[in-house]
């Protein structure tokens, strides 16, 4: 059976356990908004591909206390650290597993970058004292993500994992991350950057008479230094443009190849749904490989029981809908409170039900993977675990 | 059940405030809050602007379907809503302060917005709070424009950047109209008469943990906390284990007070009847626990219900007489 290319539609075998999806990719993309769960779900996709036997790694972004401790990670770094066997095995898990997880330590993955592609050491210090650049990293957003981006790109290069699971950071905007690389081609490349490298060059004309205004203007608000942090800052990074670009190319290769799929987590509720609809759109404009959705916390659906479905729409057809059966003098209070009560969740099942409709009918040939509510939240391995085997057993 | 006058009370507290900043993680219900204590006070006569970060397609679907753009918006009496985005911000922001053309204007706010965020920090956020502290300004005949702003601030991880931007950007501006502006930012964001923050959260640990912490690096910042939310509260009302227990063995029981209903509930449905029940039971006793602790932490937390339907502008109305107290959900 032949694998489909990014982009194509066609009907393939459906595979829906998360165990058959991931096989034989390199790179898992785990989308979504934030708060859906994307961190522990990453952490799960990466312990199944170690139980099929891969050596894999997890990168996450912004892990929960708990979850970071539980996965033995550290912030320094930017280094995997592998989950040793005593924890796994305390988990609850009895194969022999190569799992690694690490949070992504943007500061040092710029500081990586740039001293991997500055021609000469003197361009490399002259950057890294530059104030504009110590700020960079740390808390321009665009950075954070690019470091992400340049991150798994390095890991995935280096052939040391079987494969890579990328928790995406959480991001208002859909897929930012994925702009990351191209955005700062974009800046380096600007024309307002020459503005700051050679403010009377002409090729401005339209900018001419705001140029000179607009120069003032900053001045004015911020002060010469920072001005001369700035052009600084781009004359010596204008070096390291064409690496930067040459990378970003790679980048989207890697994205769009076969190895790669990307999985969009949601929660139940619509207002989640509609955010994994659009991101599920956005890859396709972007034509990256889309594998699935996956529906995290769903709340129990007794109703899935055919014989209580029976019964209740019965029963439901005699009472009404309304939900103060005890209005009808049916019956005491306490078995009114658990019609009451009953209804309630059925109803919102049938919400969440109506929800992954839309899922299935934006991609009927893609997988839709569902995690239950757990009745703790996960935050250690023995959580993950038991997720792992959910993953799987759809 | 009719309005509660502390609960009353607290609430006019808060909405005597010009500014209230509503923070949480992403997943706890923000935009949800946010336009619950919009509506409360556009209901309790303030006239309110809510803005909104993030996707404003949430709100559309919260207001039913009214369109959310950049120019504040009168959807409902005394209810105005706005997308506030760093662009925009820039751009109005260079339209006051200087002359220059539209394109030249749309242009430098795009371009130049890149730049300026890189070079400093934190100050596409500083734009987002600038726009907002703006229209807090404004005004019209002598009168400000508004009563009161609802700001749904971006997702916890940045509150404190935002928050502390100004003071930082101060460190960085040396002199000019944006100095004086930035301090005067500083100053409305640490004035508790005029300044309010709520930190929505989950009654589960890692939320609480989270908001717990949030409250104590703001208190440690000397930013003003009005109250934690507690959103998505199961109340169950009446099913203690005792009245499960009772509820069962009436359902059994084919002679007794509840013989005509349970000809119409066969045994799957009963069984399923007290599943759902004990496990809603233990879900809200774990919640109750975490609730404490939110409780222990903050000198305020308003509770607001678990809503089982679709998110809609009906049950934003019953969320938002939550803030007043007032439990009708008709």
């Amino acid at each position: 059976m032949s694998e489909s290319s990014p982009g194509d539609f066609s009907v393939i075998k459906m595979k829906s356990n998360a165990g058959d999806l991931i096989a034989n990719k390199k790179v898992i993309v785990v989308c979504g908004s934030g708060g859906v769960g994307k961190t522990t779900v990453s952490a799960a996709l990466g312990l199944l591909a170690a139980r099929g036997g891969a050596n894999s790694l997890t990168l996450t972004i912004d892990p929960a206390r708990r979850l970071a401790d539980a996965l033995g990670l550290d912030k320094i770094g930017n280094n995997p650290t592998r989950i040793s066997d005593d924890d796994i095995a305390g988990a609850g898990v009895v194969e022999t597993v190569r799992l690694s997880a690490m949070m992504l330590d943007a500061k040092t993955a710029w500081d990586q970058m740039i001293t991997r592609f500055a021609p000469t050491t003197t361009v490399r210090d002259r950057i890294f004292k530059n104030r504009l650049y110590q700020n960079l990293s740390a808390a321009f957003s665009g950075g954070q993500d690019y470091a992400a981006a340049e991150t798994l790109f390095n890991l995935a290069d280096s052939g040391e994992y079987d494969l890579i699971v990328l928790d995406t950071p959480p991001a208002a905007h859909a897929l930012d991350f994925l702009d990351a690389p191209h955005r700062l081609v974009e800046l380096l490349n600007d024309n307002m950057v020459s503005l700051f490298l050679k403010p009377t060059t002409a090729g401005l004309s339209i900018f001419s008479r705001g140029g000179g205004a607009f120069l003032g203007f900053i001045e004015k608000l911020t002060g010469v230094e920072l001005i001369r942090d700035i052009s600084d800052f781009f004359s010596a990074i204008a070096d390291l443009a064409g690496s930067f670009k040459t990378r970003a190319n790679a980048m989207v290769d890697l994205l769009k190849s076969e190895d790669t799929l990307f999985l969009v987590v949601s929660g139940p509720d619509r207002l989640s749904i509609n955010e994994a609809l659009a991101f599920c759109t956005k890859l396709r404009e972007m034509d990256l490989p889309f594998g699935g959705f996956i529906v995290n916390r769903l709340d129990e659906n007794y109703l899935s029981d055919p014989e209580v479905k029976k019964e209740y729409g019965r029963f439901a057809a005699r009472i009404g809908s309304s939900s103060t059966h005890h209005d009808q003098e049916l019956c005491p209070p306490e078995v009114d409170a658990l019609l009451n009560n009953f209804s309630n969740w059925a109803r919102l099942a049938e919400v969440e039900e109506t929800a992954l409709d839309r899922l299935r009918e934006s991609a009927p040939d893609r997988p839709i993977i569902r995690l239950p509510r757990f009745a703790h939240e996960i935050a250690d391995l023995e959580g993950i675990a038991r997720l792992s085997e959910l993953l799987d057993d759809q | 059940m009719s309005p509660d006058p502390d609960q009353a009370e607290e609430l006019a507290d808060l909405l005597d405030r010009r500014l209230l900043i509503v923070s949480g993680k992403g997943g706890v219900g923000k935009s949800t809050v946010s336009a619950a204590l919009a509506v409360a006070a556009a209901s309790a006569g303030k006239k309110t602007l809510l803005a909104i970060t993030g996707d404003p397609r949430r709100y559309e679907q919260l207001f039913d379907g009214e369109k959310i753009g950049y120019r504040p918006r009168e959807i409902e009496k005394n209810l105005f809503v706005t997308f506030v985005t760093p662009e925009e911000s820039l751009g109005e922001y260079l339209t006051l302060n200087f002359k220059f053309t539209f394109i030249v204007k749309k242009l430098l706010a795009n371009h130049f917005l890149r730049i300026f965020t890189t070079a400093l920090p934190g100050s596409d956020l500083l734009l987002l709070i600038g726009k907002v502290y703006h229209d807090e300004l404004k005004k019209k005949r002598g009168k400000p424009l508004y009563d009161i702003i609802v700001f749904d601030a971006p997702a916890t991880g940045h509150l404190l950047t935002m928050l502390k931007t100004p003071a930082n950007v101060m460190e960085v501006v040396r002199l000019g109209p944006l100095k004086k502006q930035g301090l005067d930012m500083q100053k409305l964001l640490t004035d508790s008469k005029r300044t309010g923050i709520l930190i929505v959260s989950l009654a589960e640990e890692m939320p609480v943990n989270e908001s717990i912490e949030l409250n104590q690096k703001l208190i440690k910042g000397g930013f003003p906390i009005a109250a934690a939310v507690a959103n998505a509260i199961i109340e169950a009302p009446g099913l203690g284990p005792e009245a499960i227990a009772l509820a069962e063995k009436g359902l059994a029981d084919p002679s007794g007070d509840c013989k005509k209903l349970n000809k119409l509930i066969g045994p799957r449905l009963r069984k399923a009847l007290v599943e759902c029940a004990v496990k809603t039971g233990s879900r809200r006793d774990r919640q109750r626990e975490r609730l404490s602790r939110l409780q222990k932490n903050f000198e305020r937390v308003i509770e607001l219900p678990y809503i089982y339907s679709e998110l809609s502008r009906r049950n934003v109305g019953i969320l938002a007489r939550r803030f007043f107290g007032d439990q009708n959900e008709k």
